[in-house]
């Protein structure tokens, strides 16, 4: 490394190195309570993503019922049928609102990213 | 890694980790809960398989993040409620208000840990590279840079690393 030894690297060093020690301060926290807190928050959380695996799939069976209810109730009718029924009852107005929607959210995302991804990092998901 | 890994791998790192952070925060204070928060965050989300200078690394990183989010939650609170921001403003402990101190503060966050690795924690090229994820030649044209940035922030507070060295 070109320099590296020059005296004044050598004092550059010096200084770093001094920054090093903290004879002011007292003992660093007890490692074996941040082990014992780590332990805890770790199985809540392994509770917490059974709880939502859980759920997930009591949504799924409940949502499959109903789904199979809905089409006894349309007689049978099949996905071709279904489709129709459901433009053909689709108003301008619903469709030019769920855009404006999706663009006002999607500008949102946009524009509050950082602010997201800050409050992801908060929860300590990112 | 159990308990007694831990605790071992805990007492080798964290008295240099937790003055890098104090160091870099101007507060014991805030240094105790950044580097609880470091160690929780490698608890919970390490990869098993890290070598020590990698382990190492990840706390230095982990540490950064954490400092950086700190001082941007820090300014958001001061562009919300400048009043309120002012009582919560972290002051900078007397311990921590020296020339070199401030110097150091003022370096950015990865030239710092790479100066801190290099002569404090005294790691080699080879290891710092494994701990930081660059390259090998990369760590010493960055670590020049860190020490040039350095000496430039001491030289503009008017403490020459030589006079300071010759004090």
């Amino acid at each position: 490394m070109p320099n590296e030894n020059s005296r004044e690297d050598r004092a550059i060093q010096q200084q770093v190195r001094s920054l090093g020690s903290l004879p002011h301060a007292p003992a660093p926290p007890d490692p074996d309570l941040l082990w014992m807190r780590a332990q805890i928050l770790a199985r809540e959380e392994a509770a917490l993503r059974a709880l939502r695996d859980a759920t997930l799939a009591r949504t799924l069976r409940y949502g499959a019922v109903a789904a199979g209810g809905a089409w006894l109730l349309t007689e049978g009718a099949g996905l071709d049928a279904w489709l129709q029924a459901t433009v053909s009852t689709a108003s301008v107005t619903t469709a030019a609102l769920a855009a404006f929607g999706a663009a006002l959210l999607l500008s949102g995302l946009v524009l509050g990213r950082s602010f997201v991804v800050q409050r992801l990092r908060d929860l300590g998901l990112l | 890694m159990d308990q007694a890994a831990f605790r071992s791998f805990y007492l080798k790192t964290a008295p240099t980790l937790r003055a890098y952070i104090a160091r870099s925060v101007g507060s014991l204070h805030a240094a105790d809960d950044v580097l609880q928060d470091a160690f929780m965050r490698f608890l919970a989300k390490a990869p098993p398989t890290l070598s020590e200078a990698e382990m190492r690394g990840y706390l230095y990183r982990t540490a950064e993040t954490l400092i950086v989010d700190r001082w941007r939650q820090r300014r958001r609170e001061r562009e919300r409620d400048e009043a309120a921001a002012e009582l919560r403003e972290e002051t900078v402990e007397p311990h921590f208000g020296g020339d070199v101190d401030r110097a150091f503060r003022g370096l950015h966050p990865r030239q710092r840990s790479l100066l801190w690795m290099a002569y404090v924690e005294e790691l080699d090229h080879r290891e710092i590279a494994a701990a930081t994820g660059v390259g090998e030649r990369s760590v010493r044209v960055l670590l020049s840079r860190a020490r040039e940035a350095f000496a430039g922030i001491l030289n503009r507070l008017d403490l020459r690393p030589e006079a300071a060295d010759a004090k």
